[in-house]
């Protein structure tokens, strides 16, 4: 339709066309008019009207005009016409007919305008086309230039799209041309709603900012800008790049707020760091990966006076007390030749000239390929460490001064031992020009040793008339404390010095130890003159008894000597010869007269028994001690068997306890068993079978018969040497034998007893000190 | 008397006891010559040919010494000491014969080469035995060195 109504208006018809045409719409709108009048009324001209207006459309205001006169004269002759009736024409039909021209033509010149107003229109367009169509042509006569650019532009425009950075275009009136992908995301807007609209209106916070600045900069002076910038609506920091072109800018710029906000928080942690080194240490520096100082150090330089000049390579190095710079250079060549840590302590000089104790400290900082990018060191100021290990010191000299003292009193074999060691500890301690001790002996003798500066190791002893003696030469300070002595003797310790304030509180209560060390000192050595005075008083005692003693032995070893030999001889001669009289003379005997000869024999025999026995105690008394591990079991089950030979018509029952063991001398404890077993033997003679026990009770052993016993009132007479409770008729013996065992017994630190009563036998108990 | 059998010195200073022995040789029947000397000095006279024995062939020397240790002027250690020392006498058989049973004793005369240790014992018949079996041993059954057997 809409085609049909452009066509209808744009094409040229020809004169007869356009009549014809307003003939057949004068003619239409009128036959239809007329068909439709009885429903419309009369007073319509709807139908009438749409004609004129289509013709005047189509031919222009002749045509419409043309076509209105026709429809009038449709009106005027309606009436007469054979649908209408037959009428008259009225005046009112003829104001109708008047007021449709009127209107028709109207219609007829506005649709006419319209038709041209359409055709000119569409000529402009063929017009601007037809431009087109030349303009084109001659582009194309520039070839393939233009299609490069074009391809570029498309790439370019690619590129823009897919890069990271936002970008953006603006026009010279600062309207969005372009905005890339980026740019899109990062300004929250769709390029639709940018594109064409001013800058400032779009972002009004950009009005007045450092960015509008460097986008009036750039295109003013036409020369790239690059800048960081925080934004406030969108709280971030950007960095952008402004290229001016030609009648605007573009611009690229990213969101570094992440980075930005990192690379911030590094420099507050190193600023943190810095200022937690420089809080722990006074001096920090840093040098080349070689050792060399290249860098400028603030706190070095106000720690030392140095410039950066004098500090520079090597030259920090005159900083440090002459003495200390070989070491520490050495120290510092070393760590570098061993990639390692740096610590050494030295003295550095300050801005006044004096120096003051640091340690240095240096560790190197690798790159990440492990190479060393350079040394990092500090100094620290380590006054207070240095005082507080002088302090320790100034303890631990005056305790070993003490402990010296102390050593010296159970070493010093001398009074001048005693007082060199003291002094010289005290002296240098305290540090005074003299150090002297005085002792003044009951009966006024008066002794004084001096140690003083000028021989510090030297003493000197002098005996002064009295001890209140005047205080030394030219020293006008001086302290004297007493010392408590015994045995009537006076004695102080005194100091002096050149100088005020030597003697302030520490150094007296050095002093006080000391003196009271001294003075037990001086007691104690006293004390061990007296003891050993005493003691050797005591040796000589002691010597002379033992050479007494000893005389006494010899005496006792010659006695019992020529007792074995010539005591023993004479009984021989006696028996002897009696025997041989016995021989000449038997014959002429009376019976009663060989009875005393041979009671005479046999009393020389019991002699010669008894000396031997005696013989035997002072031997055993005399051997030494040889203790060993002895089975006593065995041992006793020997004796026992011996016995048995000896007298092999006697019934006995010995019974030794199993696995009976001492510490004891065998051959002494052997003696013993003999003499015990023995005795027990005899003395059970008179039983038809006889009882022996050996055995351990209560720690003591025993030797146990059910011979004659004996009453146990006279058991205190029993150990010692020839008594006898029993006739020796009846029981022969010679009373040696449990004084044998008593002495055994008694060299081994052990203890002999008794059980016994008349007929009831006897138990003989013993123990060997040691003994198990 | 009879050379083959050789002599017996008997050193002895106590009378009873030369006796007693001089019998108790005399009942063993020993053909030995006894010569019996009463100290030390005497003993070493007769050994070595000086004093009262003066000119004796010293190469005759006893069968054997029955020597008593406890004597006057020297001691029977002392001779013993001095028999062993001479080349004349450090063969000859040497038996202490005494009263004393010290260790001391026993140590010493073993130690100068004493060749037997003889307690005296005090009943006769005992030491009428021991006599008779020393003296039967020492001048019958050992054999001396050579100059015993020299004709």
């Amino acid at each position: 339709m809409r085609d049909a109504v452009r066509q209808l208006l744009a094409t040229p018809h020809s004169w007869t066309a356009r009549f014809t045409v307003a003939v057949l719409a004068a003619l239409v709108s009128t036959g239809l008019s007329v068909l439709f009048e009885p429903w419309v009324g009369g007073h319509f001209f709807v139908v009438p009207l749409s004609g004129v207006i289509l013709s005047a459309l189509y031919g222009g205001v002749g045509a419409g005009l043309t076509t209105t006169v026709l429809n009038v004269a449709g009106f005027v002759l309606l009436p007469y016409s054979p649908v209408a009736g037959t009428r008259p024409p009225l005046t009112e039909d003829f104001l109708r007919a008047l007021v449709f021209a009127v209107v028709a033509a109207l219609l007829s010149w506005v649709g006419a305008a319209l038709r041209d107003s359409y055709r000119r229109n569409e000529q402009a367009r063929l017009e601007a086309e037809h431009a087109r169509l030349e303009v084109e042509r001659t582009s194309a006569a520039r070839g393939a230039a233009d299609e490069a650019r074009r391809v570029a532009d498309a790439r370019l425009i690619e590129v823009l799209e897919r890069m990271s950075d936002a970008s953006f275009a603006l026009d010279g009136e600062w309207r969005f041309l372009y905005v890339n992908r980026e740019g899109e995301r990062v300004m929250g807007f769709p390029r639709e709603s940018l594109v064409g609209r001013r800058l400032w209106d779009v972002f009004p916070a950009v009005v007045g900012s450092a960015f509008e600045r460097y986008y009036r900069q750039a295109i003013e002076t036409q020369q790239p800008a690059e800048f960081v910038e925080f934004y406030p609506p969108f709280q971030a920091w950007f960095e952008v790049r402004v290229f001016p072109v030609q009648d605007g800018i573009s611009v690229f710029f990213r969101d570094v707020t992440a980075p930005r906000r990192a690379q911030q928080s590094l420099r507050e942690s190193e600023a943190r760091f810095r200022s937690l080194v420089l809080a722990i240490a006074q001096v920090v520096w840093t040098t080349s990966a070689a050792g060399l100082i290249e860098e400028d150090s603030a706190s070095w330089r106000t720690f030392t006076g140095q410039t950066f000049e004098e500090m520079k390579g090597h030259g920090w190095l005159n900083a440090l007390r002459p003495d200390d710079r070989a070491r520490t250079a050495s120290l510092w060549q070393e760590a570098l030749a061993r990639r390692g840590l740096y610590e050494v302590e030295y003295r550095m000089r300050r801005p006044d000239g004096t120096y003051t104790p640091v340690l240095a400290r240096a560790a190197p900082v690798l790159n990440a390929d492990g190479s060393i990018r350079e040394w990092m060191g500090t100094n620290t100021d380590i006054t207070a460490r240095k005082q507080a290990e002088a302090q320790l010191r100034g303890y631990a000299e005056r305790l070993e001064a003490l402990h010296a003292i102390d050593r010296a009193i159970l070493q010093a074999v001398s009074l001048q031992d005693l007082a060199r060691t003291a002094l010289c500890f005290l002296r240098r301690l305290i540090g005074c020009e003299e150090a002297s001790l005085l002792i003044a002996e009951p009966g006024e003798e008066v002794s004084r040793w001096t140690v003083s500066a000028e021989a510090p190791e030297t003493l000197r002893q002098e005996h002064p008339r009295s001890a209140g003696d005047a205080p030394p030469r030219g020293l006008p300070h001086f302290l004297e404390l007493p010392l408590t002595l015994g045995g009537g003797r006076r004695g102080a310790l005194r100091l002096a010095s050149t100088r005020e304030g030597s003697f302030d509180a520490m150094a007296t209560q050095v002093a006080e130890e000391v003196a009271a060390q001294v003075a037990i000192a001086v007691e104690q050595g006293r004390l061990r003159r007296e003891l050993e005075s005493h003691a050797g008083v005591l040796e000589e005692q002691v010597a002379a008894r033992t050479a007494e003693l000893q005389e006494a032995n010899a005496q006792l070893e010659a006695f019992s000597y020529s007792v074995s030999h010539d005591l023993r001889a004479p009984l021989r001669g006696i028996d002897g010869f009696l025997r041989l009289v016995e021989e000449d003379v038997a014959g002429t005997l009376s019976e009663r007269g060989r009875g005393y000869l041979a009671r005479v024999r046999a009393a020389a025999g019991r002699m010669g028994q008894l000396i031997d026995d005696l013989l035997k105690l002072s031997r055993l008394s005399r051997a030494p001690l040889e203790r060993g591990d002895v089975d006593v079991s065995s041992l006793a089950a020997s004796v026992a068997d011996e016995l048995r030979a000896r007298d092999p018509t006697r019934v006995v029952e010995v019974g030794i306890a199993p696995g009976l063991r001492a510490r004891a001398d065998s051959r002494l404890l052997r003696v013993a068993f003999e003499n015990l077993l023995g005795n027990a033997w005899k003395f059970t003679a008179r039983r038809e079978t006889g009882h022996i026990q050996v055995g351990k009770f209560d720690g003591a052993f025993f030797v146990r018969d059910d011979g004659a016993g004996f009453d146990m009132a006279y058991s205190g007479k029993l150990f010692a040497p020839f008594q006898r409770l029993h006739d020796a008729a009846e029981y022969p013996g010679t009373g040696i034998g449990l004084a044998t065992v008593q002495r055994i017994v008694r060299r081994h630190g052990g203890r002999l007893w008794t059980e016994a009563a008349v007929d009831q036998g006897a138990t003989f108990y013993f123990t060997l000190g040691d003994s198990p | 008397m009879n050379a083959r059998y050789g002599t017996v010195l008997l050193v002895e200073d106590n009378a009873d006891d030369v006796d007693l022995s001089l019998i108790a040789f005399e009942r063993a029947a020993l053909s030995a010559q006894v010569v019996v000397a009463r100290d030390g000095v005497e003993a070493l006279d007769y050994l070595f040919g000086t004093g009262a024995y003066a000119g004796r062939d010293v190469r005759e020397q006893p069968r054997v010494v029955l020597l008593d240790l406890n004597l006057p002027k020297v001691s029977g250690h002392e001779v013993l000491q001095r028999m062993r020392a001479d080349p004349r006498t450090r063969e000859v058989p040497v038996v202490v014969l005494t009263s004393s049973l010290e260790e001391r004793d026993l140590r010493e005369s073993y130690r100068n080469f004493a060749n037997s240790y003889v307690r005296k014992p005090v009943n006769f018949d005992e030491f009428i035995e021991v006599t008779k079996q020393l003296g039967v041993y020492w001048t019958t059954l050992n054999r001396a060195m050579a100059q015993g057997e020299v004709v």
